[in-house]
């Protein structure tokens, strides 16, 4: 019977010792999350849930960069290429001030609106930005280092500099950072865990918010920020702030992600280009 | 039990012939009742369940009799048509979304299909196509078209047939929560924050039709789009 106790003991002890070696393994080997979108190898849920918000009144303000950013999609060609959709997103942004960005291509319209990806020149950009961001070299995806310093190599080899400012503090987006980044004309690459992507239609009396929740981690620019007070009689009862944002993806190419929602901000910069 | 061991222990008791004339008594109680228990020397015991496993294998067999029938006649009747039987819904998984130099004037030409499109589109300076397929078959789905349209604004317009659902564009239904009727045709519409900017959806002669209007003249252009395209 002792002996056998034991051998219980001994075992017992052994399978500690065996799992915190696992455990101190696993948490030695660090690496950079992957932003691979929602490109035809990945697979990923989108749900949608809708609230009426009643109200007696509503206010709001909203502020965007100049003609709002262009709303570049993936190419179907390019696998899990939201990396460098959100980077062609923002060069193609500055290609109005530099035309040099994209070469022998105007990336917007007489009214000063943005086009749309066209069938050659934005998909060669892309692509180009595929490879410098070593798009799906070490694992499916871009990581943001890999992802920032592909942009950053472009638009350098354009014969312009780049700089990124931060504009996330804790969990969350800075609001007053990104508010004077979208004030001053400077688009936002935003690192998100996962998208709640919000729409809003309203009435003389309510409004619908409607969220369309993607998992799967994604990188997409931020133009704007939309604010919104709900009022009750003269009390406000309810706030939301919003960031408006090119989502990257295939119909849904725009939309709005909510700023205190603590679950999606991985990182986020502001892009100036000069 | 121990009731009826009492009983069976006071006839026990008795006589002999007395005893065999109880025993002939219930005997014959049992069988005027059509009990399922019959005497067995000095014991009553249960009889067979013959009877009992008749019935249950007849039950049985008339069960498996029906659900043939229903089955076979599932299978042999004629499915029925209609947008209800024949609805889907289709995630991203389930197709692709692949750029076209066609524009829906020219899709609906070359497919002879009765889609609506603005009589206006050859005027546009600038369109965009996409078309949406499923994995499977390569069957388009969805057509997709983005204009700067006469006066500027910028529309996107999404083209199904009535009996498909995709689930990026559900988000248009979901927000068009205002109804309105052009031409006894119900739209299903909805304003945004932005000026100029309006949605709406609607249902016509076997297509549905999906729109999303940014920096229109008025605030429900989408609704005067909405008139071209019906030719109102």
């Amino acid at each position: 019977m002792k002996s056998k106790a034991k051998r219980i003991v001994s075992w017992l002890i052994l399978s500690v010792i065996a799992a915190a070696s696992l455990c101190m393994t696993g948490f030695t080997k660090k690496s950079e999350v992957r932003y691979n979108g929602y490109g035809e190898a990945v697979l990923y849920s989108a749900e949608t849930t809708k609230e009426t918000i009643n109200f007696t009144k509503r206010e709001y303000t909203y502020v965007e960069t100049v003609k709002a950013v262009p709303k570049y999609d993936q190419l179907s060609d390019l696998p899990n290429s939201c990396g460098p959709t959100a980077g062609a997103t923002i060069v193609g942004f500055y290609d109005k001030q530099y035309e040099e960005l994209i070469p022998d291509y105007t990336a917007y319209l007489p009214n000063g609106r943005y086009k749309g990806r066209d069938m050659v020149y934005v998909p060669k950009l892309m692509c180009e930005l595929y490879t410098l961001m070593r798009t799906n070299v070490d694992a499916e995806g871009v990581s943001q280092t890999d992802c920032l310093n592909g942009l950053r190599t472009y638009v350098n080899n354009c014969g312009r500099t780049l700089t990124y400012s931060n504009v996330k503090s804790g969990y969350i987006i800075n609001e007053t950072s990104y508010a004077a980044a979208i004030n001053n004309n400077m688009p936002v690459i935003l690192f998100c865990r996962k998208m709640d992507v919000y729409n809003m239609s309203a009435t003389s009396t309510s409004e619908t918010v409607v969220c369309t929740n993607l998992d799967g981690a994604h990188v997409a620019v931020g133009y704007g920020i939309y604010t919104v007070d709900y009022y009750n009689g003269d009390t406000i009862f309810r706030t939301d702030k919003y960031v408006r944002i090119s989502t990257g993806l295939n119909f849904i190419t725009d939309g709005y992600l909510k700023i205190s929602s603590t679950d999606w901000c991985n990182a986020a910069y502001s892009v100036l280009v000069a | 039990m121990s009731r009826e061991y009492e009983f069976h222990k006071l006839i026990e008791s008795q006589d002999e012939q007395h005893k065999k004339d109880l025993w002939q008594n219930i005997q014959h109680s049992l069988e005027e009742d059509n009990s399922e228990a019959e005497i067995n020397g000095n014991a009553i015991i249960l009889k067979s369940n013959k009877q009992k496993l008749k019935h249950k294998i007849a039950g049985l067999v008339l069960s498996f009799v029906v659900l043939t029938i229903a089955v076979i006649a599932i299978l042999i009747s004629p499915v029925r048509s209609g947008p209800v039987d024949n609805f889907r819904y289709c995630n991203k998984n389930e197709y692709y979304i692949n750029d076209t130099d066609k524009s829906v004037k020219q899709y609906a030409a070359e497919n002879n299909k009765d889609i609506k499109y603005f009589s206006w589109f050859d005027e546009v300076s600038y369109f965009a196509d996409k078309q949406c397929k499923l994995n499977t078959t390569d069957e388009v789905i969805c057509l997709y078209e983005e204009i700067i349209d006469l006066n500027d604004a910028y529309v996107q317009y999404y083209i199904t047939d009535n009996k498909t659902e995709i689930d990026l564009i559900k988000p248009i239904t979901d927000l068009c929560v205002q109804t309105v009727f052009l031409g006894g045709v119900k739209i299903n519409c909805c304003s945004h924050s932005n000026e100029g900017s309006s949605s709406a959806w609607f249902e016509y002669s076997g297509y549905k039709y999906y729109l999303s209007v940014e920096d229109g003249p008025e605030q429900d252009y989408v609704l005067t789009l909405i008139s071209e395209l019906l030719d109102m």
